[in-house]
Formats: structure tokens, sequence, C-alpha cells
């Protein structure tokens, strides 16, 4: 009887382009042949799922129908998990409709304990900013004080005062809209302001929105996490007036210079620690080293871009995460 | 606070490699992409940590060395080759990896083809090329083929892992116009570069767009592979890929694979010894064959006059059309460099090459370009 | 004013106008209205890959040297 291969899940978008790169090694390993390598693009809508558990010893603490059995390692790249609910409902009651809601996010939420191991989960994608300075403290780590604000309260007009602060989307450095029958692309680098700017504008509330203490930087750096191997990267992108406060403002005639790295041991432990306290495996590290050598933590992206890192630096992050999927 | 510690020295960036050849040295910026000459005696104010003291220096040089020191610390940094730091610091920035890999049997393929060849493009591309995990290929004709047999071809590839396609073609009017061949290259988009031999004149029909869909035209006959192995700057390649190759490997043959026009599967289709036909001899076979491999291992450092070239890990090698073809490893025939007096001279005319060009049988191409 | 343009000022006056209803960072967008053409775009596909890209990479040398670049110029 032949033996049914392992899968190897990949659950990427189809423009990935880094997905791309980590399936050439795959594909490049002679142990790939092995495996089932599957590569799912997009959100998944499960329409038939079952959950189970069973006290009895035999049968694992829970199952899920919709991962296979065979699914040995599973690398969450983009796109969302989620049980398909209905759009419609046939009984029109609030409080029906309110409930099964908030029935399927409470499953939809418990389904992403139920992937199978791997590197990242959809879940990663959920961590939020001052979830992840909690933590972060915590670790015994530095990063610029932060507002999360709908309106300005007093507390941070005065707090404003002869300084300047970074203020961001949430999420997204860009959103692209449909507007009458025109595709637009709304972004801004990240944006410094003043007391003066905000009193200038002053709307008395907006969406949710970033305000984060400007920290000079001397050099930022880029790092790229795995199970508690670092990556790291230097961007020199003090010397380029275009690209000081945001070296996503990319120069492309003349890029940043982007060197590899070591981050002090004392500084990769603690932030080795903090991913450790988030439960996230696999990530991109942002962080500031000021004109004083003090290290300011950004932000982690869990599914950050990784591919000029490994380029730049001469890494090999995508061999290094083919051969995690093959072990 | 406590004072921080002067910046009193400079750094080069690892990426911002100094190579000594004979008589100079260049630093190749392998991430901008570019190259610029220099003295040794700058390069040899850094020490092995790619560190150099200012204060220090403007103790131990004398004015009139300082003053030229300082129009190339003035190079060095609008160049950014270097950054302030204290020494400290500069132990976080390491060396570049050296190492090269690639995740592919065979990197990178050339197909040439003429009247008489038979190759089964389907086979090859879906099947033998994907069995060696080769995405990178150029095809080369020295006869005149109508744009329909090339269109059959890209189709097999824009439906296959191929990233990107080169087209070597003779430009014949009947088969086709400069405006169809680039309304072709607009819609086809894994082409790289279509080069239209034979031509009336030597211009860009159509600009490329991110390094994709150039079509050029040369008035140069291309009619065999003895064309091939041109040695000059334009054609450098100036980055960590290649420099980390040159230092392992030989630089344009370390995982080619080529198929000649009668279907011998080769090192290079310049090259004598077949591998097999690909009629019925399969691609992974051939690379993994410890004798096909012997030649890919052919280092600069170790060719007479590049192992003294400065451009030695930008320059891409020939093994195909060789000085001397008794040794393996002289220099390329066709580079006119001279690294013992940074001079570029004509290759064909110098005497120590006829007896090289008659044994390979160029006179006539010799002839032919001048 | 063309017919971008337009849309574009229009687009300021929105954000400027009911500023309640956007980001902070609204105020500084840059707004960039995308060409219909390039809607219609061609993926380039890559087979046994499962993918879609809207450009691909060269090699990263030339794989050979045809044309004498010291006869051209």
């Amino acid at each position: 009887m032949e033996m049914s291969k392992s899968t190897i899940l990949i659950h990427s978008a189809d423009f990935d382009a880094s997905t791309n790169d980590v399936l050439d090694w795959l594909y490049y390993n002679p142990q790939s042949k092995n495996f089932n390598i599957k590569r799912i693009n997009g959100s998944i809508g499960i329409d038939t799922i079952s959950m189970y558990i069973s006290s009895s010893k035999e049968t694992p603490a829970s199952v899920c129908s919709f991962f296979d059995p065979n699914i040995k390692f599973y690398w969450y790249r983009r796109g969302a998990l989620e049980i398909l609910a209905p759009n419609k409902y046939l009984i029109y009651s609030d409080n029906f409709n309110h409930v099964t809601k908030s029935d399927y996010a409470d499953y939809n939420k418990f389904l992403k304990e139920l992937v199978p191991k791997g590197i990242n989960n959809p879940r990663d994608n959920e961590i939020n900013k001052l979830k992840v300075y909690v933590h972060a403290k915590q670790c015994g780590l530095f990063f610029p004080d932060t507002y999360i604000l709908n309106s300005f309260s007093d507390d941070f007009l005065e707090k404003l005062k002869g300084k300047e602060f970074v203020v961001k989307s949430l999420s997204y450095p860009s959103i692209s809209i449909h507007y009458k029958s025109f595709e637009v692309d709304l972004y801004s680098s990240t944006q410094l302001i003043n007391l003066k700017d905000v009193l200038k504008i002053y709307p008395k509330t907006f969406l949710l929105s970033q305000f984060q203490e400007y920290i000079p930087k001397k050099y930022e750096i880029r790092t790229f996490y795995l199970n508690g191997i670092f990556k790291s990267m230097a961007i020199f992108s003090q010397q380029n007036e275009q690209t000081k406060v945001d070296f996503r403002n990319y120069d492309l005639e003349r890029p940043n210079r982007c060197v590899p790295y070591n981050l002090p041991k004392w500084y990769e432990t603690k932030l080795h620690e903090l991913m450790l306290s988030l439960e996230i495996n696999c990530g991109s590290i942002d962080t500031i080293v000021t004109p004083d050598d003090e290290f300011y933590f950004l932000e982690i992206n869990p599914i950050g871009q990784f591919q000029w890192l490994s380029k730049n630096c001469n890494y090999f992050i995508e061999r290094m995460i083919a051969d995690a999927l093959l072990h | 606070m406590e004072e921080t510690t002067p910046t009193q020295h400079i750094k080069l960036h690892s990426n911002c490699i100094p190579v000594k050849g004979a008589m100079r040295s260049v630093i190749c910026d392998l991430q901008r992409n570019l190259y610029i000459p220099v003295p040794h005696s700058l390069i040899d104010l850094f020490d092995e940590d790619s560190l150099l003291n200012l204060e220090l220096l403007e103790t131990t040089l004398d004015t009139a060395s300082l003053q030229i020191f300082s129009e190339y610390l003035h190079l060095l940094e609008r160049q950014e080759f270097v950054f302030h730091c204290n020494k400290l610091e500069a132990k976080n920035f390491p060396t570049i990896n050296t190492e090269w890999d690639f995740p592919s049997q065979a990197t990178n393929c050339v197909i040439d083809i003429n009247q008489g060849s038979e190759h089964d493009y389907t086979d090859l591309i879906q099947n033998e090329l994907d069995s060696v995990n080769c995405h990178y290929v150029q095809l080369r004709s020295f006869d005149a083929f109508s744009l329909s047999f090339w269109d059959d071809i890209i189709k097999i590839i824009n439906g296959s892992p191929i990233r990107s396609v080169d087209f070597i073609i003779m430009d014949v009017s009947a088969c086709f116009s400069h405006k169809e061949i680039s309304e072709w290259v607009y819609s086809n988009r894994k082409i790289r570069c279509v080069t239209l031999h034979s031509s009336s004149e030597n211009k860009i029909v159509r600009q490329q767009n991110l390094g994709f869909s150039l079509v050029l035209s040369v008035k140069e006959k291309i009619n065999s592979p003895i064309s091939c192995g041109n040695i000059h700057p334009s054609y450098f390649s100036i980055n960590v890929e290649s420099f980390t190759e040159s230092l392992a490997h030989n630089t344009c043959l370390n995982r080619k694979i080529a198929i000649d026009t009668e279907g011998n599967i080769k090192n290079c289709p310049s090259m004598a010894k077949s591998y097999g036909n690909i009629r019925d001899t399969k691609l992974i076979d051939v690379v993994n064959n410890a004798d096909f491999q012997k030649v890919w291992h052919i280092k600069k450092d170790e060719i007479t006059k590049c192992k003294d070239c400065e451009f030695r890990h930008i320059c891409t090698d020939c093994r195909a059309y060789i000085e001397n073809p008794e040794d393996q490893y002289s220099a390329p025939l066709k580079c006119g460099y001279n690294p013992y007096t940074c001079q570029w001279e004509e290759w064909s005319t110098n005497p120590l090459k006829q007896q090289a060009i008659e044994y390979y049988g160029m006179q006539a191409l010799v002839k032919d370009e001048k | 004013m063309n017919e971008k343009e337009i849309i574009k000022s229009e687009l300021k006056q929105l954000i400027e106008r009911n500023p309640e209803s956007f980001p902070f960072i609204a105020q500084y967008w840059e707004i960039k209205i995308k060409d219909k053409t390039t809607l219609e775009h061609k993926w380039l596909e890559l087979g046994k890959y499962n993918s879609k890209q809207s450009n691909s990479n060269p090699f990263y040398k030339p794989i050979s040297r045809m044309i004498d670049l010291s006869k051209i110029n």
C-alpha cells in the first residue's frame, strides 16, 4: 500500500512574490518530493466544518475537519480564514442575528487555535500596537510614547508642547478605493506634526489614529525573526532628506544604504522574550537606533516583507523558511 | 547622560567592496550596481575591519597627502561608500555573507536555433527546464523565422514557471515590422529583451520598462555561436549574486545549461563537448554529471590576467574562446582590457591573439567587424 | 481641469469637510488616480506556482554576450 504523502499547506495571496521565492527553494530541495506542496491564495471561506473534541485518550485534544490530518506544516502568509456565515438570515430577529454573528466570530477566533503547527497563524494579524507595547514594556524595551486617539485630549496637547509627533494611520500606510469608476490610491508617508499644525487643523473628532513621539535616528534596523533566529539590516535613511522620517519614501534612483547588522545580544534577548509572550513565531521587527546609541523598538509586522532584507544582506531568508517547512 | 563616544572612524559599508587589481583598485557598490576606480593607497588606509581612524590619520599623513585624502573622503561620502562611526558600534556591522547559492540545478539556459533545428519546445520548457528548476532562458536564432514561430514559443513560456526570457533573432522585414515586434513584446511581459541582429541600423527600438520589454536592433550579423564571449564594461554585473558567485565559481558557466542548434546538451553552445542530445537525454542527468560540472569551478582568481584584474568579480568570464586553447586557465580571448596599464585595447588586432583567432576560425568574424 | 484633477479636488474637499469620517492622517493624504488603462492588467503566471505577478525579475547577469558592444555607440 502506498503511503500517503504529508502536505505542506501555504496560505498566501497570488501576488505575493516571497511565496514564490520560498517555493523555489522547496522545489529545489530533493526532500520536497516526499511532500504534497499546496498553495492556497486569498480568503478562505469554510463552508463545511466540524470541530471535534473528545475526552477519550485516543483522540487528539481537538480536531477540525477542514484541516486534512495529512497537513504536517502550515505556513500562514496572507489572507483570511473564516467559517462562512450566511449574509441573510431567514428569521429576521435582531436578537437571533446578533447571537449568530457573535457565535461565528467566537468560533472563527477559536478556529485559529486549531490550525496545524507551522509558521505564523492568521490570528497574528489581529495584534494591535498598544497590546504589543504592553508586552514590550514588560520585556523592558524602550519604545516611543504612543497615543491612539479619535480626538485631541488636553493631556495629548500638553505633551505636544515643544515636541514633534509622528502621525500614522492605524494599519495600512496606503489604501485603495473605488471612486466614481476610478481606482484611487490614498497614501501618506509618515507625517511629522507639532502643536501648531494640530491647532491649525484641529478637527473635533476623527477616526482612530496613531500619534507617536518622534525619535531622532542614526539608522533604522529591520529584523527578520523566525523561531529565535534574528537576521537584521541597518537602513541609513538619515542622509537622505526625502526618507528621513519614514524609509518607505523610497528613493529609487539612490536607494538608502542597507547593510547587514547584528543587534546587541541583550536587545535580541528582549525581543525574543516579546515574541514568545505574543506567541508569534515569525515576523519583521523595526527598531530605531538613536544618535545616543539607544535602541527604540518600533513595531512588529507578523507578515512583513523580507525580500529586500534577504537580498541586500545575502541572508537566504527564503531558504531558511523552506528548510523550516521541510524540517 | 554620559557623553557619547566621538565618531572618529569611518567604515566602508559591507556591500561596497574594494577589489585590488595589478595597478589600481575598484570599489564595487553591490547595492547600487556601480563601481569606482581608486588608488591602492586609499584602500590600504582601511584596516581588516574596513575601519579608518580619521584622527590618527591627521597625525600620520603629511599636508599634501591629507589634501588628496580629503578629496577621496569627499568621494567616499558622496557615494555613501562609508559611514562615520565609533569603534564600538562598528562591531555591530559585520561583513556581508559571501555564500553563493541559488534554488535551481540549472540557473540559466541558452537555446540555439537555426532552420535545421528540431527542438520540441513544449517538452523542453514544460518538462525539461522545469526538472532542473531553470527559470531564466535565452533563445538565439541564426536564421529568419516568422513572428508566429516566436509566438508559439512565448505562449508555452507564459504558462510556465519561467520568469524571464531573452530573444536574439534575425531582423527580416519580410517576417515582421519593428512595430509588430514591439507590440508583441509589450503583450508578453516575461520578455526581458529582444535583440534583432542583421538589422539596418543600431538603435533602441523600444525602451525598457522596469528592466523588461527592451527591443534593440544591431547591424551585426549573428550566424553562429562564434559571435559570443564579448567582454565589455556594459556587460559587467555589479551585484551580490554575481560577486559572491565569482568568488567560488565560474561566472559564465556555473549552473548554465545550453542546447545547440542540433539539440546537443552542452555547458555552452560554443564549446565542443556534448553530453547527449535532448531527443534522448534528460537535462537533470547532464546537470548531475560530475564531468559536466568541472568547468563550473574555474574561478577568476585562477585565470591568467583575470586574477590581476580589478574587474574580476563583476565581469562574466568566457571559457569557450580563450587566448591559449591548450590552457583552460588562460584569459578570455575577446577581452581587450589590460590590467597592467588600465587601458581597453582592441582585442582582435592584438598580435598575441592571432593564433587563437585562427584556431577558432574567427578570421572572417574579426574582419567583418571592422 | 481634466477629469482626474476634478476627482482629486472632489476627494480633497470631501476629506476637508468631513474630518470626523477620516483618520487624522487623511489631512496629509496624497491622492493618486490610476490611469484607467492600467486597470485591465495582464498578469504574469508561473505555472505550478499558482501565482499572479504584475511584473517579473530579470536574471542577475547576462546569459550570453553575443553583441560586440564596443562596435556600437
